[in-house]
């Protein structure tokens, strides 16, 4: 086997298994014969198979309806921002009662609220719960109650109410301040927002209608959970930690969806999150943001092969 | 119907003059195009994929080449009939703008 002929087959890895099995045999010989006895396999053609692969993918979930693809990607997307901010409070949960500190303020991160037990408790209850049940709501198809939730969890974060953890550690929002001093606590504000404006954009696109989803998906907060006891890490570890549990979930049960997931992650993760979440004063902030968005962009380049429309008819050619 | 999109306009358009199998396909659509349109393998499987499925190209038989199996695709009546009506709109398409080019002033420089 040539080595051309290697990286062929591994491109055709994109597809799923058993289009592979059926159609893989013909493509390979189609590939042969424009190969040539090249030894070098043509980069277009990779990024063609790989494509077209996970188009192929993303077809099976939603029944080749682009709108319904991109109104999946965006609610998956919404989906997993929630289910990670969950895990993120719940996180800081668990410091607080290894420590029996709870009411005496945030035990990580340096904005701390003033201490007080009960209402300490229904503030990180709060910060657990309502992601939680927005992710819920999804789940069962509710766009509304879905798009409600996160809402109200911003309105919260930016009253100074409720602290939150986001992409980059607990934050609470410090109503005294000014909107300048408080910019770097801006991430978790949109990370907050972020799930509201996908199921938005979701509920927009003309698709049929919220796909309901396997609740399954909602033990993905304890099983991160557990990965972040285990590293006995920061709440910065956060991105590359859930980055690896998303692959592991994505390419085992779920891998039909891992081109509208991945591209339902790097949407609000590019746009909203990465630029605040650089500014943020705290160097190792930046280091965990940046080992993120490494495997971020990388799904996203894939998401970004997946959902690139053919060339339409009537577009000048270059 | 939706407009056509370019590999699959090129695919059915390299199909007119008989059954075809991939590699010919791609050919033939880059002879037709002008050298324009290059399909990648990726791409004229898709294209042939929504194809089959839509009825608009069918399985014309398979033959082994060299040790490797090729299958021959062609154009259905349904198919051709799609591809008429769609090379009739691009040419109305077209005129709209052909029929006015000559009467029109030429945009001052």
């Amino acid at each position: 086997m040539s080595a051309a002929e290697r990286a062929y087959r591994l491109a055709l890895r994109a597809y799923p298994a058993d289009y592979r099995r059926e159609r893989g045999p013909e493509i390979l010989a189609t590939l042969a014969e424009m190969q040539g006895g090249r030894p070098v396999p043509d980069a277009g053609e990779l990024g063609g198979l790989v494509a077209a692969g996970m188009g192929e993918r993303g077809r099976r979930v939603t029944g080749g309806d682009r709108a319904g693809m991109w109104a999946e990607g965006c609610a998956l997307g919404a989906l997993l921002l929630l289910l990670l901010a969950a895990t993120a409070s719940a996180y800081a949960l668990s410091w607080d009662i290894w420590y029996g500190r709870l009411g005496m303020g945030w035990p990580i991160g340096d904005d701390a609220p003033p201490p007080l037990a009960a209402a300490g408790l229904a503030r990180v209850l709060t910060a657990t719960l309502l992601p939680l049940a927005a992710a819920f709501a999804i789940c069962r198809g509710r766009r509304l109650v879905a798009l409600a939730a996160p809402l109200a969890a911003t309105a919260l974060y930016l009253s100074g109410m409720v602290g939150f953890a986001g992409a980059v550690g607990y934050q609470t929002w410090t109503p005294g301040q000014s909107w300048l001093e408080n910019a770097y606590r801006l991430g978790t504000a949109t990370f907050l927002a972020a799930p509201a404006a996908l199921l938005w954009v979701a509920g927009r696109s003309g698709a049929r209608r919220a796909a309901r989803r396997s609740l399954a998906w909602l033990a993905l907060p304890a099983v991160l959970a557990v990965l972040h006891l285990a590293y006995w890490a920061t709440t910065v570890t956060f991105w590359p930690l859930g980055a690896l549990v998303l692959a592991w979930f994505l390419a085992g049960r779920w891998s039909p969806h891992l081109a509208v997931a991945a591209f339902g992650v790097a949407v609000p993760v590019l746009v909203f999150i990465l630029p605040t979440a650089l500014a943020a004063p705290e160097y190792e902030y930046a280091v965990a943001v940046a080992s993120g968005a490494a495997v971020i962009a990388l799904a996203s380049l894939l998401s970004a092969l997946a959902f690139a429309p053919d060339t339409e008819l009537g577009r000048p050619p270059v | 119907m939706q407009t056509m999109r370019e590999p699959t306009y090129f695919t059915l358009a390299a199909l007119l003059d008989g059954p075809l199998h991939g590699y010919a396909i791609t050919k033939r659509a880059e002879t037709v195009s002008d050298g324009r349109v290059r399909l990648t393998a990726g791409t004229l499987y898709s294209a042939l994929d929504r194809l089959l499925g839509q009825g608009l190209v069918e399985v014309d038989g398979e033959e082994v080449v060299d040790g490797r199996a090729r299958r021959y695709y062609r154009l259905t009546s349904s198919g051709r009939r799609a591809l008429e009506a769609e090379a009739a709109r691009l040419a109305d398409a077209a005129a709209v703008v052909v029929s006015r080019m000559s009467a029109a002033p030429e945009p001052a420089a």
